[in-house]
């Protein structure tokens, strides 16, 4: 018997939506509980590590995005076929978030002038260094996923990762036709693309 | 057992981890150890995206510390004995990145304020904050080890991040009666303490 499964987040898809598109690619229900900024404060001592997300598995909480991410690809057969697989998909996870990461560092980043240098770096040499390793990865494959010969965990977590690019850049991304033909090919999926059709719309 | 080579920087750094989990497990592999003053060279052409740390599995290359330690801590008993105690090892493999991330981006800052901000942040908040969550998972755990009642990843995870704390931070460090525990029990398994007496100490 499957456990009964809750998502604690704020409002919005950070480091949530991938947990969300993995329950929503396993068909596997689970209640999505937003906080709010003003419900944080009181709700935070009482969450593992201080942070969100949070998964709540049969009324104990586990932290870390990461982790949740990793579990729930394991339990919902998102993870690919043998040991090398994992870590292949884990290899391009690895991949994403030091993308990530250096997006939240110029988000974060108050001066002005280091900002627009971050900016600049991000877009001019992260960015299509990032791509290139994924159409590297994408070429070598000829079922068009990023890990063995079904949609796994690495697909997710690149369609939830290039969101936020392909909103507000898209023309970065003309000159990597094979990311938009794989995009397209987890957006159109069955269960995901009824789950896109009804998710809520938030800036972040 | 498949053919092993990794090649890092000759420092500890993000890449130690990988090979805490080699020894622990008692595995052997082949090592190559960059000086960084060899860096880009000729090497960064052979490694895949560019980057270090790398494994070679069978002559196939993977990327990605996190992604390679995990690989070896599900090959060689060192996760737990379920899915959840698996959650909560990646959770705390996720705690010392994050922490780890910090330490990277005040070591590495150029701009000479900041980095003494940052720094000042780094030891007066972020520091004890993360032994303070350490402290309480082991205090909540009672077996002295992270998860479980074994050595697994989680423990190699925070051994090799709180090496340059326990060094720079001694008194902070010392502070923290189960953390120091744990570190003792790590350091005196037997496979774990012959490389730790005779690896040749390093700044990062």
């Amino acid at each position: 018997m499957l456990p009964t499964y809750k998502l604690v987040y704020f409002d919005g898809r950070g480091k949530a939506e991938l947990s969300r598109l993995c329950f929503a690619a396993a068909g596997v229900k689970f209640e999505d509980e937003r906080v709010t900024k003003e419900e944080w404060p009181a709700l935070k001592p009482a969450m593992p590590f201080g942070q969100l997300p949070v998964l709540d598995v049969n009324g104990k909480l586990f932290g870390q995005s990461s982790a949740i991410e990793k579990y729930l690809a394991r339990e919902f057969a998102l993870y690919g076929k043998t040991s090398l697989e994992a870590l292949e998909i884990d290899e391009i996870i690895g991949l994403g978030r030091d993308y990530t990461d250096l997006i939240t560092v110029w988000y974060k980043e108050s001066d002005e002038t280091k900002k627009a240098e971050l900016g600049t770096k991000l877009l001019q040499e992260y960015l299509p260094r990032f791509l290139k390793a994924l159409d590297s990865k994408l070429t070598n494959n000829v079922r068009g996923y990023l890990v063995g010969n079904q949609m796994t965990l690495a697909d997710l977590a690149i369609y939830d990762i290039l969101e936020n690019n392909f909103r507000k850049t898209p023309e970065l991304l003309q000159t990597h036709p094979k990311v938009i033909e794989h995009r397209n090919r987890i957006a159109s999926s069955q269960k995901i693309s009824e789950y896109l059709k009804n998710r809520k719309e938030t800036e972040f | 057992m498949p053919n092993y080579k990794y090649v890092y920087f000759n420092v500890r750094g993000r890449g130690e981890i990988v090979r805490l989990c080699f020894h622990a497990a008692g595995v052997k592999f082949e090592e190559v150890r960059i000086e960084m003053s060899a860096w880009p060279g000729t090497i960064r052409g052979t490694s895949p995206f560019g980057q270090l740390p790398y494994l070679e599995i069978d002559g196939k290359k993977f990327a990605q510390s996190i992604a390679i330690s995990q690989y070896i801590a599900r090959e060689y008993g060192l996760y737990g004995n379920n899915s959840l105690e698996n959650l909560s090892i990646d959770a705390v493999v996720g705690l010392t990145t994050d922490y780890f991330n910090l330490w990277a981006k005040a070591n590495f800052e150029k701009d000479e304020r900041r980095k003494a901000e940052l720094q000042t942040k780094l030891s007066g908040e972020d520091l004890p904050k993360f032994l303070q969550q350490l402290e309480k998972l082991l205090n909540g755990n009672k077996t002295e080890y992270f998860v479980g009642n074994k050595l697994t990843l989680a423990d190699l995870a925070v051994y090799s991040t709180l090496e340059n704390p326990f060094r720079d931070f001694p008194d902070m460090c010392s502070k923290y009666p189960q953390v120091v525990n744990n570190r003792k029990k790590v350091g005196s398994q037997p496979r774990l303490a012959a490389y730790l007496s005779s690896r040749k100490p390093t700044e990062l």
